[in-house]
């Protein structure tokens, strides 16, 4: 029990794994469905604060109504069906300062069925199939470094990202999406 | 040399007067083998690979050997129905990657064939014709009828069903070495009811875009089977005039146009109908987000700091990691982690049997917390202060990051960190190991779990190049120095830098010849039409030197400070650099 307390780091797993899997949230399983669109985009990073500074792929989400987290969130409506699986991570919590920096690394892969996370399709073609099978792409790799309050490890959750910054660290050279 | 084939028993090499055994053996295999080409094997042994495709696909792979020049392992199978077969299983997972199956392309077999003719007048033929069914304009490469072109026939090129099988396969060989720019092929004509001899297609020409295949003999959906998300550019696809779609009354014709659809993402014109909205099928294929820029600065001031910052760290990490010390205070944390199953770019190198990346080196001290649970080890693979930092940089191997010379392999983001008033600028590339750590201590270091790799105490640890994700927190501390509050770095494979290049560039555009048909300039610009806030930072030489490469490279302001950056401000030194990294820039690096 001393050990777990001299070593506060414990609690960033399963917080790292909540805030990648809620990116990998699905509109529609057998089992349940989200009651309105916008409920299910506000699943999407829940962790992010509205000023958190976001980049992606070394370009910054610009919000126009400073608030990053929605913007953050309606994109990522737009992309396809995605897996992502922590390899791996660390941390420093930097004194003073009362926020963690967290490195981590995985990989990520897309849905390549053509329909988006809403299960929309492009297809003129009447498939009778609106659900249909994920096609899963090969993956890529990906690192992420967040800047996240201490709270975190007595489980907060909502509103704790400082900084979120994602980037694709690899690209298979048969990927379907494009980035 | 083995000869695992099954059930063979019939060459007994002392077999008297049946001649040479040579000559039995290549006969034995003229009469019996059909060459298949394997990829993405790596991830172990070429034997444990052929041990494994007998396993899974009952099918023997005999004669392998390794091309050193591409990677590719090569072997034969008995019939060419057999290497039909295994190629169905290409994309079977095997030790972590998928195996690329194919058959192999044997011109010289397609030569022995032909008679007298070498294999080079084979293959001069076949530029020839495709040269002569090439059309530069519309990119068109046109294969139709192929069995009735009068010098092909002449050359003697269909004389027997097993060249004909054989075209195809050393057409597309040529065809990669000619490396023409194709965007639609017509392949009608030619009696096909399979893709096993077009098999090589979709690896020759990934970026296809219009494909025909009228008059032809396909009559089951499940022939295109083995194509699926090959060809993931394929727009247009006619399949008019095969069996597949010759009762247009015929209700199984739209489930049938529906499979079709499945195996090529995106496809839009099937038969002359559109099937899909163009529009509304880019927009969900592509991930939402801008597109990836390698460099990220949140200000000019951050630009400044940060690639100054890491020019001159990644000089010394390189040289001298003891003199990095002095930006590390007592306070300051460093540790490494590794993600030894990051993705990664398959190594075709010859010298890559292995396979598999060694981490041997840094695997004892890797604060990987999502492998490493115990406390203990969480807290002792933290290093604080100099004296701990210092040990663990010596533990870690001698390394070359070619920041100058290859700057496209670069990649950084970095930001205010408001807490400290100081930049987070987070590092990505790849790097070339140099030479063992300083110092190497391989017995397991504490009461962490013990790895499956501790066997590798005796076995020699291979240097390779790797690629790396770095986080630093960096403060302004007195007297202009600067301070390291932390510093995370992350270990992998090596992954390239596709990923942080814009993908949206047409193919052909990629490697714009950087010097061939300077833009006429809009206005020659001088030292006194460079921002204020870029004159602010530079001396009157720099200023000098900065115009002199804008002028010369056709570089935007941004990348033209880089360079002179990473050039130390020598202008001769930014023409080599730029000279070198010149093809892998981005196009938006240039003055448009």
């Amino acid at each position: 029990m001393l050990a777990a307390q001299q070593d506060p780091t414990q609690p960033l797993e399963p917080y790292l794994k909540k805030l990648l899997s809620s990116l990998d949230l699905q509109y529609q399983t057998p089992s349940q469905q989200y009651a309105k669109i916008e409920s299910y985009a506000t699943q999407f990073g829940k962790s992010l604060k509205p000023s958190t500074a976001i980049v992606i792929n070394g370009k910054p989400v610009i919000a126009p109504n400073n608030d990053a987290k929605l913007e953050f969130q309606k994109k990522w409506l737009m992309t396809p069906l995605t897996t992502h699986q922590l390899n791996s991570f660390d941390a420093h919590l930097i004194p003073g300062t009362g926020v963690f920096v967290i490195n981590a690394s995985g990989k990520v892969r897309f849905d390549e069925s053509g329909r988006n996370r809403l299960g929309e399709t492009a297809d003129l073609q009447n498939t009778g199939d609106t659900r249909g099978r994920s096609v899963w792409g090969s993956w890529f790799g990906f690192n992420i470094n967040l800047v996240v309050d201490e709270s975190v490890v007595n489980g907060a959750e909502e509103d704790t990202i400082n900084s979120y910054n994602y980037r694709f660290t690899y690209k298979p050279d048969d990927s379907v999406v494009q980035i | 040399m083995s000869y695992r084939g099954r059930g063979r028993g019939g060459f007994h090499p002392n077999n008297g007067n049946r001649g040479n055994p040579q000559q039995n053996i290549d006969q034995y295999v003229a009469a019996n083998s059909v060459p298949v080409e394997i990829l993405g094997w790596n991830g172990a042994t070429p034997d444990d690979c052929v041990r494994f495709i007998s396993r899974k696909c009952k099918i023997i792979v005999n004669r392998t050997s390794v091309d050193p020049a591409t990677g590719v392992l090569k072997g034969y199978v008995k019939t060419p129905k057999e290497a039909d077969e295994l190629c169905t299983w290409s994309g079977v997972k095997f030790a972590g990657q998928s195996l690329k199956i194919t058959k192999g392309t044997s011109q010289d077999a397609l030569s022995t064939q032909m008679g007298e003719n070498s294999g080079g007048s084979t293959i001069e033929a076949l530029t020839q014709f495709i040269r002569s069914r090439y059309d530069q304009t519309s990119k068109l490469l046109n294969l139709s009828v192929v069995s009735q072109d009068p010098t092909l026939v002449s050359k003697g090129f269909f004389a027997s069903m097993t060249t004909t099988s054989k075209f195809f396969p050393a057409l597309m060989k040529v065809c990669r070495e000619l490396n023409l720019d194709v965007t639609s092929i017509d392949l009608s004509g030619n009696n096909l009811s399979d893709l096993a001899t077009i098999s090589s297609l979709p690896p020759t020409f990934p970026h296809l875009r219009n494909l025909s295949l009228v008059n032809n003999n396909f009559s089951k959906v499940r022939a295109f089977e083995t194509w699926k998300h090959k060809l993931n550019y394929l727009r247009e696809l006619v399949l008019i005039g095969n069996p597949i779609f010759s009762n247009p009354m015929n209700p199984n014709d739209q489930i049938t146009k529906v499979e079709i659809m499945r195996l090529f993402p995106r496809l839009i014109v099937l038969n002359g109908e559109i099937v899909r909205n163009e529009q509304v099928l880019a927009n969900i294929l592509t991930f939402p987000f801008d597109e990836p820029q390698p460099m990220f600065f949140q200000d000019e001031e951050i630009q400044n700091m940060s690639t100054n910052f890491i020019t001159n760290y990644y000089k010394l990490w390189d040289t001298n990691r003891q003199e990095l010390l002095v930006l590390y205070e007592p306070n300051s944390q460093f540790s490494m982690q590794v993600d030894s199953v990051h993705p990664h770019i398959i190594d075709l190198k010859p010298q890559g049997y292995h396979g598999n990346t060694d981490f041997g080196y840094y695997l004892n001290q890797s604060r990987n917390l999502a492998r490493i649970s115990s406390a203990k080890s969480r807290i002792s693979r933290i290093a604080t202060g100099q004296e701990q930092i210092f040990k663990l940089f010596s533990q870690l191997p001698r390394t070359r990051h070619d920041l100058l010379s290859h700057p496209h392999l670069y990649s950084m983001e970095s930001y205010r960190f408001p807490q400290l008033n100081g930049i987070m600028i987070v590092f990505h590339g790849t790097f070339e190991e140099t030479a063992p750590p300083d110092v190497f201590d391989n017995s397991p270091n504490d009461s962490g779990p013990k790895n499956r790799f501790s066997h590798s105490r005796n076995k020699k640890i291979a240097l390779s190049a790797k690629s790396f994700d770095r986080t630093f927190i960096v403060l302004p501390g007195p007297n202009g120095r600067m301070i390291v509050a932390s510093d995370l770095l992350s270990i992998r494979a090596e992954g390239g830098s596709s990923a942080w290049q814009p993908s949206g560039i047409p193919k052909e555009s990629l490697n714009p010849p950087p010097n061939a048909a300077p833009a006429p300039a809009a206005a020659t610009p001088t030292v006194s039409d460079l921002p204020p806030e870029v004159k602010a930072n530079l001396s009157p030489v720099q200023q000098e030197i900065l115009v002199k490469t804008l002028l010369e490279t056709h570089l935007n302001l941004q990348y033209a400070i880089m360079l002179c950056e990473q050039s130390n401000w020598d202008y001769n030194q930014c023409t080599i650099n730029f000279k070198n990294s010149a093809a892998s820039l981005p196009r938006d690096a240039y003055v448009s």
